[in-house]
């Protein structure tokens, strides 16, 4: 099966696929013009237990999805006797400073969050970024991305919007994290025992 | 490494002495738990600025700070070296 998401914007592509591998495609070929598209859709076939191949041609991005004979990876759980294991929590960062008021407070208060986060055990288990949020792993702000990469070190998941550095035009610039679009992010969300936003 | 947290009476002169020491690059945190403070926000930086921080906060007419040496890891410790206030 081809899917034509030419011209589609995020998250577009990442639904158009999902809606045919929820209807039992094992194999796929996704047409997209733009490589943020193409590294949301080779995340969500890890997600879904797919191998993909990308080839390009003509300035388009062919990717092609596989489904793997291994089990597709579990992302929820619901077992209530487990329920320490699923005591994990979200960080959801929508711009680059905390709270309303003076600016110079929030971006201060904003590396302070960010570093007290990296320097304990509970980590969370992602942390998302989206709209002005994603100037802070695409910015200047050294302790910023010193503290992100630590908690990257430790196991932390850091997403970023495509759509906003695209907006943003800071897609050359992200220096730490993984770029995402909302299909990801809305299920890292519902994954999570609880999300917080700074 | 060994690093220092300077803590403030005040969060503008947090922030003013954020600025005024960015060439040594300070991090900016929460003060500390241990340490009584009348400002929530302090600056770490290594030991070997101190005399530098000191100048540059007097300078910049920041004079009411208290400075703490860090010791341990896990269980740390901080140990008031320096304390300059308003007369």
């Amino acid at each position: 099966m081809i899917i034509d998401a030419t011209g589609k914007v995020c998250p577009m592509p990442v639904i158009m696929a999902k809606k045919e591998i929820d209807n039992g495609a094992s194999q796929i070929t996704v047409i997209v013009d733009n490589k943020v598209a193409v590294e949301n859709l080779t995340r969500l076939a890890v997600d879904k237990g797919y191998s993909t191949s990308i080839t390009e041609l003509d300035n388009l991005f062919h990717v092609n999805f596989l489904k793997n004979s291994h089990v597709e990876k579990v992302t929820k759980c619901d077992c209530a006797e487990f329920s320490t294991k699923c005591d994990n929590y979200s960080v959801f960062i929508g711009k680059d400073y905390v709270g309303d008021g003076d600016k110079t407070l929030g971006s201060n208060l904003m590396a302070m969050a960010i570093y007290t986060l990296s320097q304990e055990k509970d980590i969370p288990e992602t942390i998302i970024f989206m709209n002005s949020g994603v100037k802070l792993p695409a910015g200047d702000n050294e302790q910023v991305i010193q503290s992100l990469s630590q908690l990257a070190a430790k196991g932390c998941q850091i997403l970023v919007c495509g759509t906003c550095l695209n907006y943003y035009s800071l897609q050359e610039n992200l220096k730490i994290g993984k770029v995402s679009n909302m299909y990801e992010i809305l299920q890292k969300m519902k994954d999570s025992s609880k999300v917080i936003t700074l | 490494m060994s690093r220092l947290v300077i803590v403030f009476e005040s969060t503008h002169d947090a922030i003013a002495a954020k600025t005024a020491l960015q060439s040594i690059k300070p991090i900016v945190l929460p003060t500390p738990r241990e340490i009584s403070s009348g400002c929530g926000i302090a600056l770490m930086i290594d030991s070997s600025h101190l005399c530098f921080a000191e100048d540059s906060l007097r300078n910049n007419n920041i004079i009411n700070f208290s400075t703490y040496e860090i010791c341990g890891e896990d269980k740390k410790q901080y140990i008031k070296i320096g304390s300059e206030h308003s007369e």
